[in-house]
């Protein structure tokens, strides 16, 4: 058995006899083993200690749950109260380049988790690093060489979003088209972007159709796309 | 034999597994208390910290061994504190026949205290990806071998899991060691 699982082992206390006298001498002749096993008993206690709080938390909550019911009324009023009036102030003024600005929220990075200080360059990587930092230019150019590449239509979904946030409507409906066209997970995701994009181009027929396709997805931009519809009748 | 489910839940801090499990046996849990001569707020403390018994036991691989349901264990955990705290401030604890059985509860509150050291981790853990978070929750939270974490997260092969947890910890501790904005 190698290191590597000796550590494994006595990491989750799973070590026989024979093994835990294999780890006793190690630990004395092999200062590198003895490092690692001793970071490791760190991590664990660590993440032990931090599930620990995070769960006293939860607990805590949900005692004074009770308590403050009163307060989640009060809150609740006064979220209908503001959503009420910014409803109302967009029914006042809602040309669909004011539509496109309230409802444009860039597609989040679910894809590629960014470690921040990690050492991976990957191309997937530098793309999705240059997104979150809203190097919009240079993100759309490597989505596209991504695509390119591998031909799978997500990266056509981040580079139709890129587009959108610098402006480039008619220049992000094709992009967009393609990857509504592949996927069905994807798809409804892309149509809502394309229906954006033509919404700011003025192709007000086309928005309209994409936003039932939408609704009738039942997705989780169904909401997104009813009340956009309301807002445009 | 307590179900996999409050394990898993506990281990993970679902919230839904949580809230479940606090929904369902509060009331019941204090009003068998009921028969201990103690105040409400103190009964409401030992349901509190039996939950806390039942996470610090899920997190260190103990809950599985045991052969009670997650009820009866949860009770005799509140037994055994509601008669520490009996017996710690002179007031003689009442025998009843309750059929709950008696358990010993290791004393968790001397391990592990809080320290620099662990906010550091905590903080670096944060700024790692979820697939790293994943997988060293799945290690060192859950008890999972490695060839269960294989079958768990998909993984192609058991060397696989190896590499990504190594490279994870290299991540975690760099982070520490070299912390960027």
């Amino acid at each position: 058995m190698d290191k590597d699982q000796l550590i494994e082992k006595y990491i989750q206390g799973r070590l026989s006899d024979l093994e835990k006298k294999s780890v006793e001498e190690l630990m004395l002749a092999d200062e590198e083993f003895r490092r690692a096993i001793e970071w490791e008993k760190e991590v664990a206690a660590s993440l032990r200690h931090q599930s620990e709080e995070e769960f006293a938390h939860l607990i805590t909550g949900l005692s004074q749950r009770k308590s403050t019911s009163w307060l989640k009324w009060v809150a609740a009023a006064a979220i209908l109260f503001f959503g009420i009036a910014s409803i109302l102030f967009l029914l006042q003024s809602s040309t669909p380049e004011q539509l496109f600005q309230s409802y444009f929220e860039p597609q989040p990075n679910i894809t590629q988790p960014i470690i921040r200080g990690s050492e991976i360059t990957t191309r997937d990587y530098e793309a999705f690093l240059a997104y979150e930092e809203q190097n919009w230019e240079n993100a759309s150019q490597l989505f596209g060489m991504l695509y390119d590449q591998t031909n799978d239509p997500i990266y056509l979904l981040y580079q139709g979003n890129c587009l959108l946030a610098m402006g480039k409507f008619e220049e992000s409906i094709p992009v967009l088209e393609k990857a509504a066209g592949q996927n069905s997970d994807l798809s409804i995701r892309a149509k809502w972007f394309l229906a954006l994009a033509h919404l700011q181009t003025g192709n007000l027929s086309e928005t309209n159709s994409l936003l039932q396709e939408i609704v009738e997805a039942k997705d989780a931009y169904s909401q997104k796309a009813t009340s956009l519809l309301e807002e445009l009748e | 034999m307590i179900d996999k489910k409050w394990i898993e839940g506990l281990q993970t801090n679902n919230p839904e597994v949580i809230s479940a499990l606090y929904q369902e046996h509060k009331s019941a849990f204090i009003a068998f208390l009921g028969r201990y001569p103690l105040s409400e707020v103190e009964r409401q403390e030992i349901f509190h910290d039996a939950l806390m018994v039942l996470k610090k036991q899920a997190v260190r691989g103990q809950l599985q061994e045991i052969k009670y349901s997650l009820k009866t264990y949860l009770y005799a955990i509140g037994k055994h504190k509601a008669i520490d705290l009996l017996k710690k401030n002179a007031r003689s604890p009442i025998w009843v026949e309750d059929g709950i059985p008696d358990v010993a509860v290791e004393d968790y509150s001397t391990q592990e205290e809080s320290s620099g050291r662990h906010s550091q981790i905590k903080i670096a853990f944060e700024k790692l990806g979820k697939s790293c978070q994943k997988v060293l929750t799945m290690f060192y939270l859950q008890g999972l071998s490695i060839t269960e974490i294989k079958e768990k997260g998909g993984y192609e092969n058991e060397n696989t899991v190896r590499a990504q947890k190594s490279r994870c910890l290299k991540s975690l501790k760099d982070l520490i060691t070299k912390p960027k904005k």
